[in-house]
């Protein structure tokens, strides 16, 4: 068999949800970052936070596959640093903290040849 | 000579790596949320789906002998999303670790025999030699 280098560009995942659905989990989602999380405090470890992750999900698969990929970052954060990046992070009271590194991309880039 | 060896060697080493069925890993945790993750060797992400699915399952079962319809919906809800996050889970972590044994081996195979490996996740790997003279 000839090995093929096969084109993935993400836009071809099919949005058949509702935009409503969309646009009330990105509203839900800011409204936790802006006066939610700042009471609660910075305790995600990895980077992108959650919340941050789960908005750029939303945003760039609607809501059915960014809840899915929501939930999954949920789960996932006990045991990601064995397959990502871990990265030193200066916060803003200068503490250096490590965090793994897990952006949509990490999470999506099979996504496309299963669709 | 004993540089073809080498790739013959680092090519069969290629079909002994241990990759995780997706679809496996995926169908196992629609079965039991966690097993999918238990394949994977992934512990706390096991442990974490397991806890979270049967909280929410058990809550739900709760509401509902206690005819409080308006929170088994609610739970119902963030279950839908807890069960569907597990399976995606399940099959993401089987790529994700694929994906990790497949850089690792073109690393090696780079570094070791001053090679390049051709940028393909899909199928059996191919490689170009060059010399310098």
């Amino acid at each position: 068999m000839v090995p093929t280098i096969k084109n993935r560009p993400l836009d071809r995942i099919p949005e058949k949800e509702s935009n409503y659905l969309k646009i009330y989990a990105l509203g839900s989602i800011t409204f936790y970052k802006h006066f939610i999380s700042p009471v609660n405090g910075d305790r995600c470890k990895m980077e992108p936070s959650c919340s941050t992750f789960g908005y750029q999900a939303y945003k760039k698969h609607g809501f059915f596959w960014g809840t899915l990929l929501t939930f999954d970052r949920l789960l996932h954060e006990g045991n990601e640093y064995r397959v990502s990046f871990v990265m030193s992070h200066k916060d803003s009271t200068g503490n250096i903290k490590l965090l793994t590194y897990d952006p949509v991309e990490n999470n999506d880039f099979w996504l496309n040849d299963e669709n | 000579m004993s540089e073809m060896r080498e790739v013959i060697d680092l090519t069969d080493e290629y079909y002994s790596l241990n990759f995780k069925s997706p679809k496996i890993a995926g169908a196992l945790s629609a079965i039991v949320p966690g097993a999918g993750q238990l394949y994977l060797n992934r512990k706390r992400d096991a442990t974490a789906a397991f806890i979270l699915n049967g909280l929410f399952i058990w809550g739900i079962i709760a509401a509902i002998e206690n005819d409080e319809s308006a929170v088994a919906a609610i739970l119902g809800v963030f279950e839908v999303g807890w069960y569907g996050g597990n399976i995606y889970s399940a099959v993401n972590g089987a790529h994700k670790h694929n994906r990790k044994l497949k850089d690792s081996y073109r690393r090696k195979f780079s570094i070791g025999l001053n090679l390049r490996v051709n940028n393909n996740y899909e199928t059996i790997p191919t490689f170009n030699i060059s010399y310098n003279f």
